[in-house]
Order: C-alpha cells, then sequence, then structure tokens
C-alpha cells in the first residue's frame, strides 16, 4: 500500500490508556469483572454454594429420602446442622439436594429463555415491517395462554420428566427476553454502525450477530439474572401443583414453601432453604451487575 | 462513459403527516477519479439520494418511486438485495457522518477494519488482518498494529474518522460516498481529513460523491457540484463555473450569505424565506417564492438544462436567457 499520508499530529494520540494486546470481548469482560468487589464475592459465594449442592450429598451421611420417625422434626444441632423435618429426614442433605434441583433448572430455563429470546427478539427487530409485527403477534399470542395449562398439557403429552420441566419454563421465559431484546435492537438498527455494517456489504445474518447482539449483551445479562429466581419461583409453584418435582425429591421452592407453612414450630424448615435462596439470588445480583459493566468496553478504566 | 450515472431519481417518505418528497428527479453522473460536491441545505435531499444509491433508505416509510441508478451498467436501485450486497463495501464505500457513531463500540478496530475483506471471503483472517493494518497506516495512524487492538472509545474523534475512511477504502471501492465527512469533527481536524481523503483518492482515482453543506468543502476538494435545493437538484457544474458564474438565483444567493473577511461590521445576507414544505407538491420552480427574480413562468414545471457547456440550470428565465 501507500506510504503514510500525514501522520495524525501527537496531540491526537496522547496517554491512550489500554492499548495492551487482548484476545476477546470475552476475556476482556473477565478481566474487568475481577475487578469488581462486589461481583467477585457473588462468585465465589455462589461457587460454593453450587459446589456444595453437587458435591454435599455425597459426603453427607444421610439420604435425602430416609426417614427416622424417632428423630422427626429436630431443631439444628451438631448431629444434623439444618435441623430434621417431621419426618426425621435430614434437613441439610435435602436442601442440598434440593439446590440441585433449583440451580439446574434455574439456569438451564435461563439459558433456553435467553437463546430463543435474544435470537428471536433481535431477528424480528432486525428484519422489521411485517415479520416484525407477524413474530411479535405470536409472542402475544403465546403470552396470553395460560402458564400452568400449557405446562400441564406437557405433562399430560409426555408424561412427567424433569426435563420437560426446564422446556417449559425456557419456553415462557423468552417471551419477555425477546421484548427487551426487540426494543433494544429496535433502537440499535437505526444507528450509524449498524448501516456503516450494511454499507460495508456484510449479511443481515451477520450483523444482527456480530454487530447487533453484543450490543445488547448488558441488559441481556441483568435481565438473565433476574430470571434465575423468577424460574426458580416458577417450579416451586408447579412443584407445589404436583407438576414439577415429586416427593421425595425437592428443591428450595418446595421447601420454603413447606417451611413457610409450619413455621411456627419448625422455623428451621423454612429459615436454611429460604437463606440458601436468597444469598443465591443476591450473589446472582452482583455477578450480572458485575458483568453489565464487564461486557461494556467503554467501561475499561485501566 | 460515466462510472455512475443517476437519471431522474424520485424518494418519498409515506409518513402520517403524508408524502414527503424528499428527492424529486434528480440526476447526476460521476466520472472515474473525480470528486462531485453535493451541496445544499439541511432537508434538501443530498444524504437521501446518497443512502438511495446503496438502498439505505428506510422502507417503509421510504420509497424509491422512480429513477435508475446505473453503476458500470448495473442498475442500483433496482438490482436487489443480494447484488447490492455484493456491491456495498467492495465496489461502492460510505464514509459516514459522526464518528463518534459509526464505529460499533463492541468491536476492536482491527476486527471492524477487516470485515469488508473476511465478508466477501477475499481474504483470510491473519491476511486480513495485515491488510487493515496498512490501511491504517495509510489513513495516517501511527502504531497501527497496537491500535488494531484498541476499541473506537480509545480514539479521538480525528483519528476514529480516519478508521472510517480507512474502513470504506480498504476493499479499494472504485466509488467513495462521503456523507458530510467532516462536519463532526473540529475545524483543525476538518482540514487535514480532507487533505487526506483528497490524497488518497488520487492515489488510487477514485471517484467521490462528497455531501456536505459547506460551500468552502466543495471549492477546496471538488471537481464538479451539484446544488440541491428542496429535493432537487438546481445547477451543477465545474465547481469554479458554479462558484464563479452561479447561474440559479439560489446558488447566487448561498454563494452570497457566505461570511466573507474584509466584509467585518456588515450583515451577513440571508435568503428571505422558508424553504417549501416538502409534503407539499410543487410543480414550478421550489425557490421562486424566496426568488428576487422570480415572475409568473416559475410556476411553471422545470427541468434542468445546460445552459452554457457543462453547466446546468433549473432556473427558467436563466435558460431563456433573462436572468
Amino acid at each position: 500500500m501507500a506510504k503514510p499520508v500525514q501522520p495524525e499530529p501527537q496531540a491526537d494520540t496522547h496517554g491512550q490508556p489500554g492499548l495492551r494486546r487482548r484476545a476477546s470481548l470475552w476475556r476482556d469482560a473477565w478481566r474487568r469483572l475481577r475487578r469488581n468487589r462486589m461481583a467477585v464475592l457473588g462468585l465465589v459465594v455462589f461457587a460454593v454454594l453450587a459446589l456444595a449442592c453437587v458435591g454435599g450429598p455425597w459426603l453427607s451421611p444421610y439420604s435425602y429420602s430416609a426417614t427416622d420417625l424417632a428423630y422427626g422434626a429436630q431443631p439444628p444441632s451438631l448431629r444434623h446442622w439444618f435441623g430434621t423435618d417431621a419426618l426425621g429426614r435430614d434437613a441439610l442433605t435435602r436442601v442440598l439436594y434440593g439446590g440441585r434441583v433449583s440451580l439446574a433448572v434455574g439456569f438451564l430455563a435461563t439459558a433456553v429463555s435467553m437463546l430463543i429470546g435474544v435470537l428471536y427478539g433481535a431477528t424480528s427487530a432486525y428484519a422489521g415491517g411485517r415479520v416484525d409485527a407477524f413474530m411479535m403477534r405470536a409472542v402475544d399470542v403465546l403470552y396470553a395462554l395460560p402458564f400452568t395449562v400449557f405446562v400441564i398439557l406437557l405433562m399430560v403429552a409426555f408424561g412427567h420428566d424433569i426435563r420437560l420441566l426446564f422446556l417449559a419454563i425456557g419456553a415462557v421465559q423468552w417471551l419477555t427476553m425477546a421484548r427487551i431484546v426487540r426494543g433494544q435492537v429496535l433502537s440499535l438498527r437505526r444507528r450509524e454502525f449498524v448501516e456503516a455494517a450494511v454499507c460495508l456489504g456484510l449479511s443481515p445474518a451477520r450483523i444482527v450477530l456480530r454487530h447487533v447482539i453484543p450490543n445488547v449483551f448488558g441488559p441481556v445479562v441483568v435481565y438473565a439474572t433476574l430470571t434465575v429466581p423468577a424460574v426458580m419461583l416458577l417450579e416451586a409453584m408447579l412443584s407445589f401443583l404436583g407438576l414439577g418435582v415429586q416427593p421425595p425429591m425437592s428443591s428450595w421452592g418446595v421447601m420454603i414453601q413447606e417451611g413457610a407453612q409450619k413455621m411456627e414450630d419448625y422455623p428451621w424448615l423454612l429459615i436454611y432453604p429460604a437463606a440458601c435462596f436468597s444469598v443465591t439470588l443476591f450473589s446472582l445480583n452482583f455477578i450480572g451487575d458485575g458483568l453489565r459493566d464487564a461486557l461494556d468496553p467503554r467501561s475499561a478504566e485501566d | 462513459m460515466p462510472l455512475l450515472e443517476v437519471q431522474d431519481l424520485t424518494v418519498r417518505f409515506h409518513t402520517r403527516d403524508g408524502i414527503v418528497r424528499a428527492v424529486e428527479k434528480v440526476s447526476f453522473h460521476l466520472e472515474p477519479g473525480e470528486t462531485l460536491g453535493l451541496v445544499g441545505e439541511s432537508g434538501s435531499g443530498k444524504s437521501v439520494t446518497c443512502l438511495s444509491l446503496l438502498g439505505l433508505v428506510p422502507c417503509p416509510p421510504g420509497r424509491v418511486e422512480q429513477g435508475r441508478a446505473l453503476f458500470d451498467g448495473l442498475d442500483l436501485l433496482s438490482c436487489g438485495e443480494r447484488r447490492l450486497r455484493g456491491i456495498r463495501g467492495r465496489r461502492i464505500g460510505m464514509v459516514f457522518q459522526d464518528p463518534m457513531t459509526a464505529l460499533n463500540p463492541y468491536l476492536r478496530i482491527g476486527t471492524q477494519l477487516s470485515e469488508p475483506l473476511t465478508c466477501h471471503g477475499a481474504s483470510r483472517r491473519r491476511e486480513a488482518w495485515a491488510r487493515a493494518a496498512a490501511a491504517l497506516t495509510e489513513v495516517g495512524i501511527q502504531d497501527a498494529e497496537r491500535r488494531l487492538q484498541c476499541y473506537p472509545h480509545q480514539l479521538s474523534g480525528g483519528m476514529r474518522q480516519r478508521v472510517v475512511i480507512a474502513m470504506a477504502l480498504i476493499a479499494q471501492p472504485d466509488v467513495i460516498i462521503a456523507d458530510e465527512p467532516t462536519t463532526a469533527l473540529d475545524v483543525t481536524v476538518q482540514a487535514q481529513i480532507l487533505d487526506l481523503i483528497r490524497a488518497l483518492q488520487k492515489a488510487r482515482r477514485t471517484a467521490m460523491v462528497l455531501v456536505t453543506h459547506n460551500l468552502g468543502v466543495v471549492a477546496g476538494a471538488c471537481d464538479r457540484v451539484a446544488v440541491m435545493y428542496a429535493g432537487r437538484v438546481v445547477e451543477t457544474g465545474s465547481v469554479t463555473d458554479v462558484f464563479r458564474q452561479g447561474l440559479h438565483p439560489y446558488t447566487q444567493a448561498l454563494c452570497r450569505a457566505l461570511p466573507r473577511p474584509g466584509a467585518r461590521g456588515t450583515d451577513l445576507y440571508s435568503i428571505p424565506g422558508q424553504p417549501p414544505r416538502l409534503t407539499e407538491a410543487c410543480p414550478g420552480c421550489p425557490f421562486a417564492p424566496r426568488c428576487p427574480a422570480a415572475t409568473a413562468c416559475c410556476q411553471e414545471p422545470v427541468t434542468l438544462a445546460e445552459a452554457r457547456t457543462g453547466h446546468w440550470t433549473a432556473c427558467v428565465r436563466t435558460q431563456r436567457g433573462e436572468l
């Protein structure tokens, strides 16, 4: 290529920070996330909880389903750290087991809803016009469908299966995500850099995937962290109706519901699962906030 | 044979308040290697003209109602999205007005810069990245390798505009459309950027359509100029002809309205009245209501006609030799 034409004056380049070599948006985001103390704390707390739920039941001397009627409804003690329920089952083991279900439902359903919602919303908004109108009316119709009826229909059609639960919840949660993403993309679509990308001759798919979607990560991540608890509660509701996890299996949502009924007599049956639930939500919120900031390259102060 | 020939381009926006006639029967042509200035005030249809060439007029509400834009024998207005995509970036590049918004804040400079190369399948990533570095050097950015790793917000406005220019040029197009490339920059940087565009353009014999409302920019950077008013070309010709001996009363008024050194203390001339509302059909000369030389004949339909060699005007009275 030709020789340099008129070098940029020095005044223009003074002290530009952060010119280090970097690999990707994600690696940058990770580096920025590590600087956010609350996010790291959230991450650590959450990791400990998740590990405990995954690994804890193996270490526990008790089974989640073994009853010990002689030892029923005991408050927390050295033998049973979280106490026992009315049937004499170890509450700690049950909390950990329930955590598996809750976390799995929370994350898988959220992931499903994010994947569908983001792609659907972005496509709809980017396509615009009639396609957009049609796609969004479809969302409206699905919104209007009563959730429980939908789940019952699924259960009737495919039988009881915990995987169906993920599917059913994910299939409902993506609707809001799609709407949020659509709104964001509608405004992004008219931004100059998207038009510039069109001018470079990029295909619509490439523009949506590379230029539009990264720009909606912020709101999406924050909404996703809000979706996780919502999904866990939905699962509790379904389980309460007998459509979710079946006894003797349990989940945090179910335990909280049961615990709340016996709150006055056995408060520990409410407190522990509720505490786990809240701590999870808190840490997720901090992680979400941190991620939102970390994913925005403009927030890099280094 | 002209590289780009636009004939009777008409673009309308169908809005709730009525039909906005943004561009009415605009015709111009562009020779290889030449620079055509499109001047006019805000709302005169300069940008819409450019956008419609690349199929970027938002539809709805906009619609190209009529006209042809022949580029290398292909009509850009009717060739369809797929073929247009092959032309965008590779054959016709576009420089946007505001470098602050024309770059994606989430992508590195290098990624954005190499995109026109990788997406047309012209080259592989590493090769594209190398060419991106070369392109940055070419637009006068030092330390290109390192700059490729930057995000747009880490660069200054002038540098970003250099990146935008490099992006438009990287696939070596035959035509660049520059939509007010210097408006968002401060004056000293403006001059640098204009010089840069001119130099690159000369080196490669790239033709350019330069949209601006700055007559000084046109005088300094263009070979020919088309003056637009209310969605129409009212005068076109070489820069010297149009500015020295403007034929259309609007062009003359525009030149009078320029501030002049040495004219201190006197009021700046301004054209009385307002530009017409584009929602109302205007069969005659759109400038007639504000024109000091207007007569009854200005209400009749008028087309661009060659008054002198290579110098066209859409003023009936000039065409008749009355002015």
